[in-house]
């Protein structure tokens, strides 16, 4: 018996067509998995939450997968996995159950919550004493402007909604490869201690939960050489000992090889001797990957230990607000031009007495990228001015905003762009401040359809 | 030992520019940016892991980087993974760069130039 996963959904933001072109592929496989929320999602979710307390989830699943092909996956017995549940999963499965209703279809939905402590996080931090993850930045200070908060839960909540014979099993926040992990418990009953098992779940899941970015996009070996037209996305299929293949289905572009999993496995990622999750801490630097042909590397030898007694939970807080705006100049001194500019900006927000942070100028064809590890050089045929402010009041990034277009006419020559940018308008920043909590504060609930 | 030809065609005695050798991708979670670079054989491995330190990284990106950072060791791929603290100027959302999860840094550290080794730098 062989577990076969893929995955249709690398972010919210990816192609909206790709379970179609994964269904069309004719590949076959048990699960589809779809993956949702990068840390920035979190902020836009809220946004929308705020907006419309039914809201809150990862629109495009209802919209593109859901009410487009789900009686085929149905049809197929594709079981789906995702974590569209975003601050709202309930909301999220609601919708699937109407349009189920709506194509006829019979299906079992479930959801995945608990994640969400937005309400808890005060008396935790009394009782427990909630300490920052990355720099010295206190619970106090950010704690008068949370917004969410959400513990990244494991595996074995996802295996058990598929136990409760789910068709669809949507989540919240669970780390990102407990979506394939959970399936395979499942499938294989392993044991919350056959860690070796379950790391090599967590390898799996972290190799196909970026979609395409492990089928040959975004790989910089021999890029030149890669089909980038309709990249096909990654199937896992995993063997009960933990033994697994990544391919993509046959006829698509891309490709799969030592090189194009290797980047994967390495993708934000930290200490790779423990990948930490709920479950196990996987160690990265056992597996071996080979090609065995066909656009097929087989990945053997996951190794993980103990996992931490904690979960990981991201605190989302407003941070002041943003605006960011453009000005292209073209040769001759395109970047002379385009710093002329920007010392205009900084100017001007002294004159008028606009609060802000910090301000930053960027020189969009010259060092926007890699700063001061690019080489310098002059006689570009054009620059594009990128310059961003963040600061406490709106009002100012507001006005900051209206500074951008009357350069055309008062500052350098040879600039356009104002189409595009005219007056960009602030947004408010939702940060992140990662803490951790004990295990012993969360529990994950599973509800299942009757 | 014919270590001179390197696996990769490059002899330790020339310059060497790291994507002649290695390939790689980064990324981000929150403030912190991680590069990972792996190596086309484990002689590219063997000169990465002399010539690629943590410094030599941290000296490219100089005023990008506020924190520290530090090289792990993946000998399964052969490569490492750099990770990089206070690297984004907030990280994703509060962060002022157009860049601002890191995603190019791997293409930074690819374009970087090794110097040619000495017997003496090799052990040999």
């Amino acid at each position: 018996m062989t577990v076969r996963i893929a995955n249709a959904a690398g972010f919210w933001g990816d192609y909206t067509d790709a379970t179609e072109r994964l269904l069309a592929s004719g590949a076959e496989f048990e699960y589809l998995q779809l993956e949702y929320l990068a840390e920035v999602t979190m902020g836009i979710l809220n946004r929308l939450r705020d907006r419309d307390p039914e809201k809150g989830y990862a629109t495009d699943f209802v919209e593109y997968v859901i009410a487009e092909h789900l009686a085929d996956l149905v049809d197929r017995e594709v079981r789906i996995v995702t974590n569209a549940g975003g601050l709202n999963p309930p909301s999220c499965a609601a919708r699937v159950r109407e349009h189920a209703a709506e194509q006829g279809v019979d299906v079992t939905v479930a959801t995945v919550t608990g994640d969400d402590i937005t309400d808890q996080l005060d008396r935790l931090h009394a009782r427990h004493g909630l300490e920052p993850f990355e720099d010295n930045t206190r619970y106090e200070d950010v704690a008068d402007d949370v917004v969410t908060a959400a513990a990244y839960l494991g595996a074995f909540p996802v295996a058990a909604a598929l136990d409760s014979g789910a068709d669809v099993v949507i989540t919240g926040r669970v780390v990102d490869p407990a979506l394939a992990l959970g399936p395979l418990i499942h499938e294989y009953k392993w044991g919350q201690e056959q860690y070796d098992r379950l790391a090599a779940g967590i390898v799996a899941g972290h190799l196909i939960e970026c979609g395409t970015q492990v089928t040959g996009g975004n790989s910089t070996r021999e890029w030149e050489a890669i089909e980038y037209d309709d990249v096909g996305y990654p199937i896992v299929a995993v063997e009960s000992d933990g033994e697994i293949q990544l391919t993509k289905p046959d006829g698509t572009g891309g490709e799969v090889s030592r090189a194009t999993v290797a980047q994967q496995l390495v993708y934000e990622i930290g200490n790779p001797q423990a990948y930490l999750t709920p479950d196990v801490a996987a160690d990265f630097t056992a597996p071996e990957i080979t090609e065995v042909g066909g656009d097929t590397v087989a990945i053997t030898g996951c190794e993980g230990k103990t996992p931490p007694d904690s979960y990981k939970v991201s605190v989302h807080f407003e941070n002041g607000y943003r605006v960011a705006g453009n000005m292209l100049y073209s040769r001759p001194d395109a970047l002379a031009k385009a710093k002329r500019a920007a010392s205009v900006i900084e100017t001007r927000i002294e004159d008028r007495g606009l609060t802000v942070w910090d301000t930053r100028a960027e020189f969009v064809g010259h060092n926007a990228a890699h700063g001061p590890a690019a080489p310098t050089r002059d006689n570009h045929n054009e620059v594009l001015l990128r310059f961003a402010a963040r600061g406490p009041e709106r009002e100012d990034l507001r006005r900051l905003g209206t500074e951008f277009a009357p350069l055309s006419l008062a500052g350098p020559p040879s600039v356009t762009g104002l189409t595009d940018s005219g007056r960009p308008r602030p947004r408010p920043i939702i940060d992140v401040w990662p803490t951790l909590v004990p295990k012993s504060v969360i529990d994950p609930e599973v509800s299942v359809d009757e | 030992m014919s270590d001179d030809e390197d696996g990769s065609g490059v002899s330790p005695k020339q310059a060497v520019r790291v994507d002649e050798i290695a390939y790689g991708r980064s990324g981000d979670k929150a403030n912190t940016v991680n590069i990972g670079i792996i190596a086309e054989s484990d002689a590219a491995y063997r000169r990465l892991e002399r010539q690629l330190t943590a410094d030599r990284v941290a000296n490219l990106f100089g005023e990008l980087i506020d924190g520290s950072v530090t090289r792990y060791q993946l000998p399964n791929l052969p490569g490492f993974n750099f990770v990089a603290s206070e690297a984004l100027d907030g990280g994703g959302q509060f962060s002022l760069r157009y860049d601002s999860q890191g995603k190019t840094y791997a293409a930074a550290v690819l374009r970087l130039e090794l110097p040619p080794e000495s017997d003496e730098d090799r052990n040999v």
